[in-house]
């Protein structure tokens, strides 16, 4: 495919290197000479120095033929002009970044759809929405929807008072029939294990569950866990991700938010009426302290300097706060949040550009993703027609060693496949495979 | 640095040049020549030598660096030479050791000076390699690699900025292998043109082959003692300096104009220079020469298009003796020496666009200095140079001159007189072959001391890598963490 990148900030050299390495044509058009000779050092890409909204920089770019356009510059009025423009001139899809919520609203005069904007990508929503989850699934150390939500991915650690400890795979699935899971997975130590009906689990496991949505809470009491949702949550920096999760959460939790700005603190006092807002400094323990931070479940420090984030949340996890969520803006620090105590890092533009891939590879593969710490893939697929996967039963293929099947959605209906399941052209796998199991994977369901 | 991995890389590449070295094995076995097995056997040891290191050192998951970039074009080029000589070694066509080196780096960096006294009574397998050997390198082996082997695609940008000629590079496609392909395709459908026109033109399958590859490579090895004068005819004359001139032409440029794009050659200032020089110089060395050397005009253009166009597109096939010719004009044939073709061609010297550079950059300077405020940005193809571009030209141009001084002192030392040191190290470094005085085109570098054929050899590759690709790897800051 050939993709169109303007902006080669953090997003857009992130998209670059992902697309590059699954050998696309990519080209990034940035208008920092600087940045352009960063990008030609790093990666395998074609970077061109100009502006995305200029049709002479674009029609070297070769937008004219090009499958998509990703404008994910910082500004939301670049991006949409360069989605006009390349639209206009005829690039097949067009995605855009845009913060500004007054664009995406459905009442807005100029919309998104104005500008021939086929997917818009607002990355705070996407971090707010990835922290609510977090939120949501106290207990759970990864969480990913599949099948439009109707499936989730949960990774959990195993309590000593977990019932299913010591206990074989198939012999649990006998005992509890009601529920639909499908273990996928098992991180012991540093291997990871596709499990087998005659596979232990034991105490300290992380395992991977594909379950039916509705199971879960079920899910969670057989790990040991009681799925408690959190009650109370602090969240600190009122800017975009901020004002997001407050006003997700504030219906069904108590939210504390604190806003050094005043101006910002009213502002946001009016927009979120559920929430309590505060206005000081969160890096001041006395205020954290008479707010009450010992009581606090989760806490969530979302302000614009990524250092007070991390020093908050450690402040906050030093306090005894169960769960502790920093807004992390450098991907270098990422996988130093596990280190240093940090329960999770969220970093807006990794989750954006992971949403854009999403987006990229629809069609056949619908989304992919990877787990912390474990060193698999998730893929969810369409299952092409004439596909290996489609001519027998299950039971009956050799599926690949390495690999399972989580879940199947068919017609609508979400199932967990079993030997005697059939599937057919057009359902949606999630697939769960070992990384050198993915090229076969690819190849079951017809994929490329 | 990944020393191991890197080294890993340079088997993968000795390995593949091996297999190229069974062609002319090929070749020679069914012409029912004695060397074959020599060339059979060379190819064994690089095939086995390449795989084992490439098997033992080499680790896929490893992301190379700028650093391993240098490394391995720098380490991948000796080797190449090496793995250049044994043919010629073995086969005992060409007995001692620094010769057969000597005639294998010639051959790679596409200098084409040779120490052979008589070309015509080699085996033919022999002269082939020869002749590939500069095919290969003209395009240039690394870049060759990256389009072949799926191994160097990542980190392959480094590599290739490493080897391919000129300041700034113009990726034709987004990724650097597919550029590396499409470089290489043009490559190859104007060697083949070139190699049926020859073969038109009255030249036998096996001539038309060899003097395609060198031609096209801008090499100047040929099948004959006398060069392209050896075959007395106008058309191959007329046919050879038309390509040699396409040949020192930037490859991007004839791969857009393939493709029916001509706005690039129009609006490129290095192409309009490069026109404009070779014109001038062919039309003054066309009056110098005739009626004191030619009695015909027609004579004295043809004679001196080939020989502006071989010496500037540092081709270095000989028509003519142009020793015989005017001081005036040997002196400037030296001149272009420095100069070279365009930037991304398979010519060697300073390159054009460097020179350009500095004159446009000279003269705003002065401009400069007379109005201290004004704004003056220095543009080519009405797109801004960037100082830190315009520091980069002169440094080159500073070593350019400083390796030039010192080998050519190297050279006088060994007890060559002036002009032929000042001639071969010229040559030398600007990739072109025959020099001046006693290594004229109608004389070899067989004469001269092992030392200066050494270094000779070393301004070779300094001068096809493009000086700093070697200079770093020598630099002391390059070994340190």
């Amino acid at each position: 495919m050939k993709i169109v990148i303007v902006g080669g900030g953090e997003v857009g050299t992130h998209l670059g290197r992902v697309l590059a390495k699954e050998k696309h044509d990519t080209i990034i058009v940035d208008k920092d000479p600087r940045v352009i000779a960063r990008i030609n050092e790093q990666l395998d890409v074609l970077a061109l120095e100009g502006s995305g909204t200029s049709p002479e920089t674009m029609k070297h770019a070769g937008t004219h033929n090009a499958d998509i356009v990703l404008a994910v510059t910082t500004s939301d009025e670049v991006n949409l002009i360069t989605c006009l423009l390349a639209h206009r001139m005829g690039a097949h899809r067009t995605v855009a970044r845009i913060s500004n919520a007054e664009y995406t609203k459905d009442t807005g005069v100029l919309g998104p759809d104005a500008f021939h904007v086929d997917y818009v990508l607002n990355p705070e929503l996407v971090a707010a929405q990835e922290i609510v989850r977090l939120i949501r699934r106290s207990e759970a150390t990864d969480v990913l929807e599949f099948a439009d939500g109707k499936a989730q991915l949960l990774g959990i650690r195993l309590e000593a008072d977990s019932p299913i400890i010591n206990r074989k795979l198939k012999d649990l699935v006998k005992d509890y029939h009601h529920i639909t899971f499908r273990a996928v997975a098992i991180s012991r130590g540093l291997r990871t294990i596709v499990p087998s009906g005659n596979d232990v689990f034991k105490r300290g496991d992380q395992v991977f569950v594909m379950a039916h949505s509705e199971h879960i809470p079920e899910m969670l009491r057989l790990a040991g866990k009681r799925d408690k949702s959190f009650d109370d949550v602090m969240v600190l920096g009122g800017g975009k991700i901020g004002s997001y999760v407050a006003s997700l959460l504030q219906k069904d939790v108590n939210v504390k938010l604190i806003e050094s700005n005043h101006d910002k603190s009213l502002q946001l006092a009016d927009e979120l009426s559920d929430t309590l807002v505060i206005e000081g400094d969160g890096t001041d323990i006395d205020l954290l302290a008479t707010e009450g931070i010992m009581d606090m479940d989760a806490f969530i420090a979302v302000t614009d300097d990524e250092e007070t984030n991390i020093i908050s949340c450690l402040m906050a996890k030093h306090l005894g706060v169960m769960k502790s969520i920093a807004l992390v803006d450098k991907l270098d620090y990422i996988p130093l949040a596990g280190t240093i105590g940090l329960d999770v890092a969220i970093n807006k533009k990794l989750s954006a550009a992971n949403l854009i891939l999403k987006f990229i590879r629809k069609g056949i593969v619908v989304s992919v993703a990877t787990l912390h710490g474990v060193d698999a893939e998730v893929i969810e697929m369409v299952v092409q027609e004439k596909s290996p996967v489609t001519k027998k039963k299950l039971s009956a293929l050799s599926f690949p060693d390495g690999a399972l099947i989580g879940c199947v959605k068919h017609n609508g209906n979400v199932s967990i496949p079993t030997g005697e399941t059939q599937i057919f052209p057009n359902d949606t796998v999630v697939v769960f495979t070992l990384p050198g199991a993915i090229k076969e994977v690819e190849k079951f369901f017809g994929a490329r | 640095m990944h020393l191991r991995c890197s080294i890993g890389v340079v088997g993968y590449i000795m390995l593949f040049v091996g297999c190229v070295i069974l062609i002319p094995t090929i070749i020679s076995y069914l012409l029912g020549e004695e060397v074959y097995p020599a060339l059979l056997v060379s190819s064994g040891i690089a095939i086995l030598a390449g795989f084992l290191t490439g098997k033992l050192l080499y680790e896929p998951d490893i992301e190379l660096r700028l650093r391993d970039g240098f490394f391995i074009v720098s380490l991948g080029w000796i080797m190449m030479g090496v793995i250049g000589a044994i043919p010629f070694w073995l086969s005992g066509e060409i007995p001692r050791l620094v010769d057969a080196w000597f005639e294998s780096i010639s051959g790679f960096t596409t200098t084409g000076s040779t120490i052979l006294e008589d070309i015509e009574v080699m085996p033919k397998g022999l002269l082939l390699w020869r002749s590939m050997i500069q095919w290969i390198g003209g395009m240039g082996i690394i870049v060759l690699s990256i389009a072949l082997l799926p191994l160097l695609g990542v980190g392959g940008m480094q590599l290739f900025k490493a080897e391919v000629p000129g300041p700034t590079i113009d990726k034709v496609k987004p990724r650097v292998r597919d550029t590396a392909i499409t470089l290489w395709k043009v490559y190859v459908l104007f060697t083949v043109a070139v190699g049926v026109l020859y073969f038109i033109g009255g030249m036998n399958w096996f001539e038309s082959v060899c003097h395609a590859f060198t031609t096209m490579a801008t090499g100047g090895f040929s099948t004959r003692n006398a060069s392209i004068g050896g075959f007395n005819s106008s058309y191959i004359t007329v046919v050879t300096t038309i390509f040699m001139f396409l040949a020192g032409m930037n490859f991007v440029l004839h791969y857009r104009w393939l493709r029916g794009d001509y706005r690039p050659l129009l609006v490129s200032t290095e192409f309009r220079w490069y026109i404009g020089i070779t014109v001038a110089a062919i039309i003054f060395v066309t009056i110098s020469t005739f009626n004191t050397t030619f009695d015909s005009i027609w004579t004295a253009l043809e004679h001196a298009a080939f020989q502006v166009v071989a010496i500037l597109t540092t081709t270095g096939y000989s028509s003519f003796d142009y020793q015989l010719w005017a001081p005036a004009v040997q002196f400037l044939l030296l001149v272009f020496m420095f100069f070279g073709g365009m930037a991304g061609s398979t010519a060697g010297g300073i390159k054009i666009v460097r020179v350009l550079l500095l004159v446009k950059n000279t003269y705003y300077e002065i401009k400069r200095i007379l109005h201290p405020k004004a704004v003056i940005p220095l543009t080519l193809n009405k797109q801004n140079v960037t100082q830190g571009v315009v520091n980069e030209i002169m440094a080159f141009v500073f070593i350019f001159v400083t390796i030039f001084i010192g080998g050519t002192v190297i050279l006088a030392a060994t007890g060559i007189d002036f002009m032929s040191s000042l001639g071969a190290t010229a040559s030398a470094m600007g990739n072109i072959g025959p020099g001046l005085g006693s290594v004229g085109p109608a004389e070899t570098y067989a004469h001269l001391h092992p030392v200066a054929k050494m270094t000779l050899t070393i301004c070779m590759i300094m001068g096809r890598l493009e000086l700093f690709t070697i200079m770093i790897i020598l630099s002391r800051g390059f070994w340190r963490v």
